[in-house]
């Protein structure tokens, strides 16, 4: 039996895989074949020997002419993988807050699942609204901690409310440029996974559900490649229509930028355990 | 100055724009004979590699100053025309063409015996092999030079063009299907001197 079209392109590749033995060895025994390798080398070798597709003379002029007026300045590397503008900072330093918020919450929880002497179990902090409690006491320790997450929150879902609007706002041309979204986002999957852990440590479910979709939608996006597909424009704005992501980020952003009283986050009660 | 492609990089990453028209100069031919070969006309060749200069640019930053030029403009503009054919792709339906039972080389004009004369012969390989080329579909083009002169693998092909590794090696079997009639004449000419 001799090797078909699919074999003889394939070994010529050197793409036969375990085959590449017997079809050497029947190369070898068959002139039929082998002549049928020789006639697919000859027809390949023809391609390669083709020259098309070289540009009429003073194309280089010519492109010049196209791009000269649409260059960029290039960034610096360090410029690329810092990027140390004010945005970035204010980012930076809100995730250093939120990680200390969590530090501290949870080492006071540690305190307080801890066995204590009797003489110190009756901290006016129990049973009493965080209005109510002296300075200086675990309530308004509860009650500042609260305010800076808030801040931390509102500031977090502001930003990611930015890169959601642009994804589902983005042009979806070939080779759509993703770069910025993508740098953007990759900067928020740290932080939005420091409050996600916050709110499942706060018990508040809800957010918690919603910073978990949340994350995983920017994690595609950072890890989305620099020039988008009008295809994979598409799956992301299908996945942001499916959840309403951005519709209950965008709410929830609003409210707390409002300081409205129906947010119903513990973040926002103060409660830490 | 910038005598080399080293010098031209350094300084058109410093914001030389002149510097940059160096490496256009040096390498937009090149880079252009890459992108007709995937994308199969000038125009879209034109787009691919002015989309590609301008993406190094903006990316000049990232490059290894050690490397070697041509090798990543040459990269990124791969990438380019990929972007662009499968943009096309979803826009695009299946050609009839596609159907593998259909190359046989019956639907093929017959192909007249070539001149003996080897002049004549030389300029009729590069008008056999364009229209070879031209008989097939982007995808099919596409994945043939990805796998021919480009040397990607099968499962390379298959990811870049957002194709199952089966429906990849069989775009690369029609395409090398079509070429083997569409050139078989002089194939069997160049046998016969």
């Amino acid at each position: 039996m001799h090797l078909t079209h699919d074999d003889l392109v394939l070994h010529y590749y050197g793409e036969s895989g375990p085959a590449a033995r017997r079809l050497d060895a029947h190369l070898a025994s068959c002139a039929a074949c082998r002549d049928a390798m020789g006639r697919l080398q000859r027809t390949l070798a023809l391609v390669d020997a083709n020259g098309e597709g070289e540009p009429a003379a003073g194309y280089e002029a010519t492109l010049w002419a196209r791009i000269q007026d649409r260059l960029d300045p290039p960034r610096p590397w360090w410029r690329q993988v810092v990027r140390l503008d004010g945005g970035r900072w204010a980012l930076a330093a809100g995730t250093a807050a939120i990680a200390g918020v969590a530090f501290s919450a949870g080492w006071q929880a540690r305190e307080i699942a801890a066995p204590v002497p009797a003489a110190t179990s009756t901290d006016a902090s129990q049973g009493a609204a965080p209005g109510d409690a002296p300075p200086g006491s675990a309530s308004a320790a509860g009650a500042s901690r609260a305010r800076v997450l808030e801040a931390a929150l509102r500031d977090h879902l502001t930003r990611a409310e930015t890169v959601l609007s642009e994804v589902a706002n983005g042009e979806a041309g070939g080779g759509t440029a993703f770069t910025a979204e993508r740098l953007r986002a990759s900067d928020l999957v740290a932080t939005n996974r420091l409050v996600r852990q916050t709110a499942a440590y706060t018990g508040d479910e809800p957010l918690g559900r919603l910073l978990d979709e949340l994350e995983r939608t920017l994690v595609d996006i950072a890890n989305a490649p620099d020039e988008l597909t009008p295809d994979e424009w598409r799956a992301l704005r299908a996945r942001l229509d499916t959840q309403g992501l951005l519709f209950r980020v965008r709410v929830l952003a609003d409210d707390l930028r409002a300081g409205r009283p129906d947010t119903t986050s513990p973040l926002k009660k103060g409660k830490t355990s | 100055m910038h005598d080399t492609d080293q010098a031209a990089v350094a300084a058109a990453r410093a914001g030389d724009a002149q510097a940059f028209r160096v490496l256009v100069d040096r390498h937009g031919r090149y880079l252009h004979r890459v992108a007709y070969r995937l994308t199969g006309n000038h125009s879209d060749a034109e787009d691919v590699v002015q989309d590609a200069f301008l993406k190094a640019y903006r990316q000049l930053g990232r490059f290894e100053a050690r490397a070697d030029i041509r090798t990543w403009l040459h990269k990124i503009a791969v990438n380019c025309a990929i972007d662009l054919i499968r943009a096309r792709r979803v826009r695009s339906t299946p050609s009839a063409v596609d159907d593998l039972d259909t190359i046989d080389g019956r639907d093929t004009p017959v192909a007249q015996p070539p001149a003996p004369d080897r002049q004549l012969l030389s300029s009729e390989i590069g008008e056999r092999v364009t229209a070879g080329l031209e008989r097939l579909t982007p995808l099919e083009r596409a994945a043939f030079m990805l796998r021919h002169p480009e040397g990607r693998s099968i499962d390379e092909i298959g990811a870049s063009l957002g194709l199952r590794t089966e429906a990849a090696k069989h775009s690369v079997f029609r395409a090398v299907k079509k070429m083997r009639v569409a050139l078989g004449p002089l194939v069997d000419a160049a046998a016969g001197e």
